[in-house]
């Protein structure tokens, strides 16, 4: 266990290390530069020049990346170049948005799929089960933008049951901030829910054929009894995987979503900094998604071999 | 209804109902009489988050929209364009070198410190000094000397003519912030912003929303009569829209044309049409192959059909333009001959011409440009010239206009309060803007003299002759008028139809 962690750490360095180094090179490569998104179209290409010399545009790509990584080991993320605010500033006020964003998610893609994807098992190729899979189909070839712009029109708009767009802290109330996270989580949950809906219901499928479940059977326990207390925990082994993959992965949705609906989060602050050209922006964002990234993977591994001994023995052995 | 919106040809009769439309909320507007009701809180949308609250940087519609709850302007403009004295009133010399400002006694910051000659005369050093890299530094060029002649008033010496000065100062020139809290804050004054103006910041929730609240001590009583003004950034254009519909924001800011006939069609909402300041056009580098023929760019002009192309992409909405003007100057459509639609005409000349003629189209790289872009290549394919588009970002874009490094290039400008902000900059052969290259002895002297008289009726005559020399010369072929138009919850009274688009939300209220 102690050299996999090892190993699983030196790994989380060096995929930082090479997604922020990648960030750098392609934040370079497009087109235009933060001297113009800052000064604007009255600038002359002398006051173009004189600013990109003050923000240290004019020096190697090189001595640039590494006068960043330098900073950024001792904690000092820069500030943007258009507000002049704190990246370090900007990622802790809207980090836990986003956080919230993805965990609300969670709860509604895993609060609809559970029961569905036991359902599907439990009466496997029977018209429900069928229409789940349909339903499935549909929502996994919708993108998340068009399954938002829908639920605006339907929740909001036509019955007003939630605000199209806009975000209320949680210390201005706890259920107005939930009232308006519910459509952007539900956005995303709606694109994550079949995905995990199948994956518990191949899982069940073959866990039902198992010869316990029919010793649960004969015993006479419930229908409820087996699939809730018997088949459902060793079916959820590659479900909780697949959360963990996914949380990494819903920061990507997250940069769509977060837009469409107005909310502060990262995502939102990305898509602004590549607007902006605001190279530590970006910079800061890759950062945090990558890092975030690797440890919840190093996380999943670590609990997927606490879950099931035999993952455990087979690495030390 | 549910009939007719099955028929095709509904496009065109919700055009024709949009146009009709919007000329009507602002009758009724006008002829409401009743008291304004005080309270309640209005949001309006911004395309994305402010960069700052400082004068110093601000540029685009959406600071500038914020700059005028929080500062106001020494001048201001009414709905037919005039500059109006505001805080401030000015007195020019005949000749335009020189102004004097007066203030209104009494004016106070939000922090206590005097609105006075002193401060004013502070600002315009800030603002002048190249090391704060104001984004307004170039309005100001021909400023020599400011001086404070008087508690309230301060008086301007130019280097030359400038009747386009008073203008600026209806714009972010205009917004004078606090000195004592220029000075106490320093760099990090965008983040505080002290003003004037009839709204204080009250909160920024960075990437949520930009809360302001009631100046009670503005100058202009009883206004404003709002405790509330909000505004919210919002990067997506249908979720602006959407949430005007599901209630949850009171004014929509530079709408969608498909928004417009929408909005239009159902009749829930207020359309403010203010007009413009600004066109569209396609610029040409005058000095790039074949475009520096004029006969090429004659045959360019001629085959734009551009009535077709603005039912096409802006559902028949813009106005037609043929001058630099938007509806809100004096010289708008001053103009005697524009080239028309004329493909035959147009066929000709590149015949004439000789040679083949390839143009490269610059353009931003967004859907609707691209579909705008598309659309010239196939009208000017039919007269025999081959274009390539070249898809920019927009920061690109700007940076291959000001380098003049394109050939021809799809562009708009905001516009400026005064005739010259549209033409001086980009055409005269000085210009610090002349991105078209151009260089007409001619057009230098009409330009200059543009500038040398406050007489509205010679400077009318003036630029009658500035917009037949673009007629002829075509550094520019004109699109339409780029209106800025709002749409508004029904609730949402008091609010003026100015021609630069910006909200003045003092004497706005609400009617709950």
């Amino acid at each position: 266990m102690g050299r996999r962690l090892r190993i699983q750490i030196l790994t989380l360095v060096a995929i930082v290390f090479a997604a922020t180094a990648l960030t750098f090179a392609v934040t370079e490569i497009l087109p235009g530069d933060a001297a113009v998104a800052i000064l604007g179209e009255t600038a002359t290409e002398a006051d173009i020049k004189s600013l990109r010399e003050e923000l240290g545009l004019e020096r190697p790509l090189v001595v640039r990346y590494a006068d960043w990584l330098g900073n950024a080991l001792t904690g000092d993320l820069g500030r943007s170049y258009r507000t002049r605010e704190s990246i370090s500033t900007m990622i802790a006020q809207r980090l836990p948005v986003t956080i919230e964003l993805i965990i609300l998610t969670q709860i509604i893609a895993l609060g609809l799929a559970v029961p569905a994807g036991i359902i599907a098992a439990y009466r496997n190729r029977s018209g429900i089960d069928h229409a789940l899979g349909g339903l499935s189909i549909g929502l996994l070839s919708t993108p998340a933008f068009v399954i938002g712009i829908g639920l605006i029109y339907t929740l909001s708009v036509a019955l007003g049951w939630f605000p199209a767009s806009g975000y209320v802290r949680p210390s201005d109330g706890i259920l107005d901030n939930l009232h308006s996270m519910f459509l952007p989580a539900l956005t995303l949950a709606l694109a994550e829910f079949p995905v995990y809906m199948r994956l518990l219901r191949a899982d069940m499928i073959a866990t039902l054929q198992q010869d316990f479940i029919l010793v649960a059977r004969a015993k006479g326990l419930g229908v409820r009894s087996i699939l809730v207390g018997h088949a459902l925990r060793p079916s959820s082994l590659s479900l909780v995987t697949v959360i963990g993959i996914n949380l990494g992965r819903l920061v990507g949705g997250a940069v769509i979503i977060e837009t469409l609906f107005a909310i502060p989060g990262i995502g939102q602050m990305l898509v602004n900094a590549v607007y902006q050209h605001d190279h530590f922006a970006i910079q800061g964002v890759v950062l945090v998604v990558a890092t975030g990234f690797v440890l919840i993977n190093l996380a999943v591994d670590v609990a997927y071999a606490l879950l099931d001994p035999r993952v455990r023995h087979g690495v030390d052995n | 209804m549910a009939i007719s919106r099955r028929i095709g040809f509904i496009n065109i009769i919700s055009g024709l109902v949009a146009t009709a439309a919007l000329t009507l909320p602002l009758a009724t507007s006008g002829a409401q009489a009743a008291e304004p009701k005080k309270g309640g809180s209005v949001s309006i949308t911004l395309e994305s988050d402010l960069p700052s609250l400082d004068p110093l940087s601000f540029a685009s519609y959406n600071d500038r929209n914020a700059g005028l709850l929080m500062y106001d302007t020494l001048l201001d403009i009414d709905e037919k364009g005039n500059i109006i004295p505001n805080i401030a009133k000015i007195d020019a010399a005949k000749d335009a070198t020189s102004f004097k400002l007066t203030l209104r006694d009494g004016v106070k910051f939000t922090d206590g410190t005097p609105y006075d000659a002193a401060a004013v005369v502070k600002n315009f050093e800030r603002i002048r000094d190249p090391k704060n890299r104001c984004r307004c530094i170039s309005d100001l060029s021909t400023i020599d000397t400011i001086e404070a002649t008087g508690p309230l008033e301060v008086t301007i010496k130019m280097k030359s003519p400038s009747a386009h000065f008073p203008a600026t100062l209806a714009d972010v020139p205009g917004m004078i912030v606090s000195p004592t809290a220029a000075a106490k804050y320093g760099a990090d004054f965008g983040t505080h912003g002290i003003g004037a103006g009839p709204f204080k910041l009250k909160e920024w929730q960075r990437g949520a929303q930009v809360v302001f609240e009631r100046n009670a001590d503005y100058w202009r009583k009883p206004q404003p009569y709002l405790d509330e003004v909000v505004l919210r950034p919002m990067p997506d254009e249908q979720t602006r829209y959407a949430s005007l519909k599901a209630g949850n924001l009171d004014i929509v800011t530079n709408a969608a044309a498909r928004d417009r006939v929408d909005a239009a069609q159902g009749k829930k909402f207020q359309i403010s049409n203010p007009g413009s300041l600004a066109t569209s056009f396609i610029q040409i580098n005058m000095k790039s192959p074949d475009v520096s023929d004029p006969r090429v760019r004659l045959a360019l002009a001629l085959a734009l059909d551009r009535p077709t192309l603005n039912k096409a992409l802006n559902r028949g909405l813009y106005k037609i333009a043929n001058t630099p003007f938007g509806t809100g100057l004096f010289p708008h459509e001053a103009v005697d001959g524009y080239p028309g639609y004329d493909p035959a005409k147009a066929k000709k000349l590149i015949e004439e011409y000789g040679k083949p003629v390839k143009v490269k189209l610059s353009i931003n790289a967004s859907p609707q440009n691209a579909i705008n872009g598309q659309a010239i290549q196939q009208m000017w394919k039919k007269i025999g010239v081959e274009t390539e588009i070249v898809p920019l970002e927009q920061v690109q874009l700007v940076r291959a206009a000001a380098a003049r490094d394109y050939q021809v290039m799809l562009y708009r400008w905001a516009g400026g309060a005064d005739p010259d902000k549209n033409v001086h900059q980009f055409f005269h052969s000085k210009g610090t803007m002349n991105r078209p290259n151009y260089s007409n002895p001619e057009m230098d002297k009409l330009l200059d003299a543009g500038r040398a008289t406050t007489d509205k009726a010679e400077r009318l005559k003036i630029y009658r002759q500035v917009n037949n020399l673009l007629a002829k010369d075509l550094p520019y072929l004109f699109l339409w008028y780029f209106d800025n138009v709002a749409l508004v919850n029904p609730q949402v009274k008091g609010l003026k139809p100015i021609p630069d688009g910006l909200l003045r939300m003092q004497t706005v209220w609400k009617d709950k």
